[in-house]
């Protein structure tokens, strides 16, 4: 019992209660057996705070993450002063002695580029979208943009393990595993977080931390569906193996590692034992769902040809929907790609082919469906572009660099305000002047939605209790319907 | 130049000169009786009649300071009845040690007795005329404050959970005024001839006329809390407001200085809702139904009943006792078992999520039965218009969503009834363009989301 593995009941624990009384350790445990050991779960649905603090607003989340960082001047934030001024130098009064990347730190000049693309006001909401995302701006009365994001991380990696984990360094969890842990799962025969990478696509490479458990149990880790045919590699029994014998194989299987665990009360035994018996529901859940030959062909046009193929963008956003029909809480794709350090106009104009059409069409098939009321979808990367242009900027061509101070996600659907902006930058595209939203202040907003307050759901952890905002984040109350 | 007035002013000085001189003399005269020393006489006599004249001047200058007003009601008599007694008694007394009455030992111990209750009561008085009640022990211990009972302690205002039952002045204007201005402007002391305490008085308004108008830079009310502190009119002197709390005054002068409305009576400025949320914590929008419910907790004997049956039990919130219910993937088809469950939580059923499970029309009559449902999943289920019927009287079903059933446009009558849905989704169905039509033109709020796709 006592050894470093321990975390269920230490010599630090047993002190500690010793204070009550034993008795009222042993009264714990007539209530609920497994509370004797500390990390208790309740029965509801394995989350461990039974029920939300509040009511939940959003029951699923799908993140359409865009790595990379997509460039918000090209896309969303309308800097007309920016094509004023194009080639001019950027001022430092707005620049501000904001740090550089080593790619454009060596640069002798900083040119501003003005954006290239068409920009209108789009639907009743006359929100800003340029021309990339024309199916996209058909849905704009439904989205929600955020304009004045702003993060302190200047490369990917920090950057993106910030907007999954709430912090720079690796090690912590990420959202959706925070979401198992706390609010548990609505549908046991499916991971609550699935996460979805688009396949063949280069850039900003991905790790499996983004997604992971960090330090809380592994059954809330997010299970990533390879992209392509078979999602799941392995589901099928082998042959000779019928499903009696995987039953039977499994039960023989949990008894040894409950003998295991009433040794040294590891909780990653219990762990274990829980991805065995996901497995096994997975083994008809997975066929089910990825079994679309039921999808109309409308639905398939609706969505772009590509969603035809398993592994692209559009096929992932139609396994989402899929995904969110079942429940399914925290659903994630990731597309890479959006790191346009150089040859911006074209780049971005194929990124937004591949993207655009599927995003719009999966807001349209939850409102359909009448998933969109309870399902959050958000759409963003990790940090903005520069206004300036990295390398040279011609007529046709320039790129951006990467740029923390501002940047622009978009959200739809569950209680956030449709048809809305929010916050502001200045007309050079630098800097917020209205409504700063931080990393944190999304991510406990997000938490707000699913019906958690970011302050207590919280996790012991070498010695303190952490959360996924770390140690700030403010809910951002206008963002709410 | 109202040299009344003027001399009135020194009273407050002048009082502790009898409070001094007086009391040395009872204390002089506890010295000599104890240590049996009585060479102090002479000084004695002569603290008394310096007390004697003191007390004298210090009634006069009150009464001269209370002929200016300000100050009314019990308080007021009292103290000056206690003070002109103090004066009669200290003469009395002094009369005694000079010889000139003669009275027993005992008369005259007792009556210096009587001298130190009367300085003190007189004193206390004086301290609440001119602080206000409860000024002494604010700052006290909790059961000093509840024996010297002050009205006007700042409660702790706790503002109603429904915007609608937030009074502006009750809860927000009321306070402000009885912790800063009630010690001057009460019942008892009515400085400038102004009352703040209640909603007539405020109305009447004071020496110099009303003090809330229209305009807030014309009411005084406003005009003097927001003067420099140096300024002598600064109102309340010596701690200004909080500039929140100027901005709640003025908000509420500005919407007309009501003392009935609530807060969502008007539009409310991004600042107020800026300080209700810094300085409250409150959000005054506008909460849906299902966050307004008060009931008790369904037993978890009967969740976890729920649960081994195949329903998806969560409970909404830590304070929020409503239930969302759904039904787990392995359980393909509803039972009479199962509606009877359901039934045995009709009321705390508020989300429904009854989808894809081969429902029929046969037993969905339970479904008038949840009263409390707000959102209702019906959809990819064999229903037809006769379901729909038994919604009719649900008054408080905001969502509804029935795509892929067999409704035709007879069941737009039964939406039509259900004056509080907000959203219904009717891809696939039979319904009409005229149906729909008709809908909207019944009920202007409600969004009807049809498909994007055919199929």
């Amino acid at each position: 019992m006592c050894n470093n593995h321990n975390k269920n009941y230490t010599r630090r624990d047993f002190l500690a209660r010793t204070s009550l009384g034993l008795g009222a350790l042993s009264l714990a445990s007539f209530s609920n057996p497994a509370l004797a050991l500390g990390n208790q779960f309740s029965e509801t649905n394995g989350g461990i705070l039974g029920k939300p603090h509040f009511a939940p607003r959003a029951k699923r989340v799908i993140y359409l993450f865009q790595s990379g960082a997509p460039s918000h001047l090209d896309l969303f934030d309308y800097k007309p002063l920016l094509n004023k001024l194009n080639g001019q130098e950027l001022p430092e009064s707005i620049r501000k002695g904001q740090r550089l990347t080593g790619m454009t730190a060596g640069q002798s000049s900083f040119p501003l580029a003005g954006s290239p693309f068409e920009f209108k006001r789009r639907g009743q909401s006359g929100a800003w979208m340029s021309e990339l995302m024309p199916h996209m701006a058909e849905m704009a009365d439904e989205l929600c943009f955020v304009k004045s994001m702003y993060t302190e991380a200047i490369n990917h990696d920090p950057a993106a393990t910030y907007m999954q984990t709430g912090s720079q360094f690796p090690g912590r969890p990420s959202i959706g595993s925070w979401l198992s842990y706390g609010l548990g799962t609505d549908n046991e025969n499916l991971p609550s977080f699935v996460v979805l990478v688009t396949k063949d696509k280069f850039g900003q490479p991905l790790y499996s931390r983004l997604w992971g458990n960090g330090f809380l149990p592994s059954e809330h880790q997010g299970v990533q569906f390879r992209s392509g045919k078979n999602p799941v590699l392995y589901l099928n029994n082998p042959p000779g193996v019928s499903p009696d014998a995987r039953r039977f194989q499994l039960d023989k299987l949990n008894d040894l590692q409950e003998i295991q665990h009433d040794e040294l009360e590891d909780p990653e035994i219990k762990a274990r034992i829980a991805q065995y018996e996901m497995a096994y529901r997975m083994q008809t859940s997975v066929p089910e769902i990825m079994d679309t030959s039921g999808e109309s062909d409308s639905v398939y046009e609706m969505y772009g040809e590509d969603s035809r193929k398993p592994g692209t963008y559009a096929a992932n956003c139609l396994l989402a929907r899929r995904l969110a029909e079942r429940d399914v809480k925290f659903i994630q794709l990731y597309h890479q790609g959006w790191d346009h350090h150089g040859g911006l106009p074209g780049a971005i104009k194929r990124q937004c082919k591949e993207t655009d059409q599927a995003s719009a069409a999966l807001l349209k098939d939850l409102k359909q469906r009448g998933l969109l009321e309870d399902t959050l979808v958000i759409w963003g990367g990790e940090f903005g572009r520069t206004n300036y242009s990295q390398g040279k900027l011609t007529d046709t061509n320039f790129g951006r660099d990467h740029h923390p101070k501002c940047y622009t996600i978009m959200m739809a659907g569950a209680g956030v305000k449709a048809g809305y902006t929010h916050g502001e930058t200045d007309e050079f595209g630098y800097n917020v002047i209205k409504d700063p939203v931080h990393v944190h202040d999304f991510q406990a907003t997000l938490m707000h939605l699913l019906g958690i307050d970011h302050e207590r759901l919280t996790f012991k952890f070498q010695g303190r209790r952490y959360r996924l905002t770390d140690i700030a984040g403010n809910v951002v109350k206008d963002l709410l319907a | 130049m109202d040299l009344g007035l003027f001399f009135g002013r020194f009273h407050p000085i002048l009082v502790h000169l009898p409070i001094g001189f007086l009391l040395l003399a009872v204390l002089l005269e506890a010295i000599s009786k104890i240590k049996k020393e009585y060479a102090l006489a002479d000084a004695t006599k002569v603290a008394l009649l310096v007390g004697v004249l003191a007390s004298a001047v210090s009634i006069f200058s009150g009464l001269a300071l209370s002929s200016s007003g300000g100050y009314l009601g019990e308080t007021l008599n009292l103290h000056k009845w206690l003070g002109i007694s103090v004066g009669v008694i200290s003469l009395i007394i002094f009369f005694i040690k000079s010889g000139f009455i003669n009275f027993s030992g005992k008369v005259y111990h007792s009556s210096l007795v009587v001298l130190v209750i009367l300085i003190t009561t007189t004193g206390h008085f004086g301290g609440v005329l001119t602080h206000g009640e409860g000024y002494l022990v604010k700052y006290g211990p909790e059961f000093l404050q509840n024996i010297f009972g002050n009205d006007n302690r700042e409660k702790k205002v706790e503002l109603p959970a429904q915007p609608d039952s937030l009074i502006v002045y009750e809860h927000l204007i009321e306070p402000i005024l009885s912790s800063n201005c009630y010690s001057c402007h009460n019942d008892n002391k009515l400085k400038g001839g102004l009352n703040l305490t209640s909603a007539e008085h405020i109305l009447a308004g004071g020496d110099n006329g009303e003090v809330v108008s229209d305009e807030i830079y014309e009411s005084e009310l406003f005009k003097r809390v927001i003067l420099p502190s140096e300024n002598k009119k600064a109102m309340p002197p010596g701690k200004p407001l909080t500039y929140n709390e100027v901005s709640l005054l003025a908000y509420w002068i500005k919407t007309g200085a009501s003392f009935e409305e609530a807060i969502t009576a008007h539009e409310i400025p991004q600042n107020i809702t800026n300080i209700l949320e810094s300085d409250f914590n409150y959000d005054p929008k506008k909460r849906p139904y299902w966050e307004m419910v008060t009931i008790e907790p369904v037993s978890d004997k009967i969740l976890d009943d729920l649960r081994s049956n195949g329903f998806n039990v969560s409970v909404l919130g830590e304070e929020n006792n409503l239930l969302d219910v759904g039904i787990n993937s392995g359980v393909d088809s509803l039972t009479l078992e199962h509606w009877n469950l359901l039934e045995s939580i009709s009321n705390h059923i508020t989300w429904l999520d009854l989808s894809n499970k081969k429902i029929n029309d046969t037993n969905t009559s339970s479904l008038s039965k949840f009263k409390n449902l707000t959102r209702l999943k019906l959809h990819s289920n064999p229903i037809t218009d006769a379901t729909i019927k038994h919604l009719e009287n649900l008054n408080h079903l905001e969502s509804l969503n029935v795509y892929e059933t067999q409704l035709t446009d007879e069941a737009v009558s039964s939406f039509e009834k259900i004056r509080t849905l907000k959203r219904v989704f009717l891809w696939k169905t039979e319904i009409t363009e005229d149906g729909i039509q008709r809908l909207k033109e019944g009920n202007e709020d409600i969004e009807v989301v049809l498909g994007f796709t055919e199929t």
